[in-house]
């Protein structure tokens, strides 16, 4: 073989390899890389953004005469919910009760951030005293019930739980049934529901989440597939509207479900199908005395006021 | 160009090649285990 044959058969040698590297960044690694801090990296969720008592955080402050001491309440519950609960904390909280070191919150902090299985995990065992989250799953209440701990779960506001799609997805509604059938893997293609011929790749989160627990509830006992294919496609996934719309620096799009948008005012009249209460959680028995006092103020309109405030839906 | 370097550079270009492409695989799963899902929809298509 002469030397420009050889010199050829080397450049395509480092041509395929950097042809292949380049397709599997493209298709897989890239649009796994989070664009955000380090902190929603590790939890999914911007803390500092919202951390309590901060200069420049947009962590919301209700107009109140409530201010506890003492023996205060342990606060903990899910990322989509976090700008609620440090809300509460920034309210009626005293400023020096929050510790954050190198990226969390330390134990004699009043406010921890555990995200949905960590709180309610924490709650049954005596680390949390109120939460804040959707129902809990079968997994967590067997926990509470084995840990002999009966949980009280008093709603405090709605929130929707919502379907995304890339911004470049044109599809931009859809209905029960058609998303059933994406998630059950009898609807393979963007196609057969008014958008491209592309894969559809159905996403799913870990089991225990709070948006897996509120998915498993709407799939009504039908399991979900993945079609393989899907990776070549557009992705579809679920979330909870504030979360996905504010908390991250996403651009995804929501999509209307059964031709209702999911916003404020078709969560609060109904028409949103997937409107559901979230909660304030606490172990039955807990003898902090400032717990029946928190719940009961944020169920007055001051508490209902800083629901709204944070972006949510008040309850009726 | 010798046929032995032929044989050497062709040898060092496939290993690095096949270092390099297991490692971004391997990263890519990591990513994948630990990327939020409104992330991955949005960094996606």
């Amino acid at each position: 073989m002469g030397t420009a044959k050889k010199i050829g058969a080397i450049a395509l040698l480092i041509g395929v390899f950097s042809a292949f590297d380049l397709a599997i960044y493209g298709f897989f690694t890239k649009r796994c890389i989070d664009t955000s801090s380090e902190e929603m990296k590790r939890y999914s969720v911007e803390l500092h953004r919202y951390m309590p008592f901060e200069e420049g955080a947009e962590a919301v402050k209700a107009d109140t005469e409530l201010k506890l001491s003492g023996d205060l309440p342990v606060l903990d519950g899910a990322a989509a919910l976090y700008p609620v609960f440090s809300g509460v904390v920034n309210s009626v909280y005293p400023e020096d009760c929050v510790h954050f070191e190198d990226g969390e919150f330390t134990e004699d902090s009043a406010l921890h951030y555990t995200n949905t299985i960590g709180a309610y995990k924490a709650v049954v065992d005596g680390d949390a005293d109120i939460i804040f989250c959707a129902k809990p799953n079968d997994e967590q209440l067997s926990y509470a019930e084995e840990k002999g701990a009966e949980l009280e779960m008093v709603p405090i506001g709605k929130e929707a739980f919502v379907f995304i799609v890339n911004q470049r997805n044109p599809v931009d509604s859809l209905t029960s049934e058609q998303v059933r059938d994406i998630f059950s893997g009898e609807i393979k293609s963007w196609s057969e529901v008014g958008g491209e011929h592309l894969p559809i790749e159905a996403l799913s989160r870990n089991k225990g989440s709070g948006s897996q627990t509120t998915m498993d509830k709407f799939m009504a006992g039908r399991e979900q597939k993945q079609s393989p294919f899907g990776i070549f496609g557009r992705s579809i996934g679920y979330s909870f509207r504030y979360y996905a719309e504010n908390m991250t620096d996403s651009g995804v799009k929501l999509l209307a479900l059964d031709g209702a948008y999911p916003d404020r005012e078709h969560i609060a009249d109904g028409s949103y199908p997937l409107a559901s209460s979230f909660y304030a959680v606490y172990r039955k028995g807990n003898d902090n005395e400032q717990v029946p006092v928190l719940i009961e103020w944020l169920l007055s309109d001051e508490g209902q006021s800083l629901i709204e405030q944070a972006g949510y839906v008040p309850v009726d | 160009m010798s046929d032995k370097t032929f044989g050497r550079i062709i040898a060092v270009i496939t290993a690095l090649g096949i270092l390099v492409t297991g490692g971004l695989m391997w990263y890519t799963v990591h990513l994948h285990s630990v990327c939020s899902i409104v992330s991955y929809v949005a960094n996606g298509r």
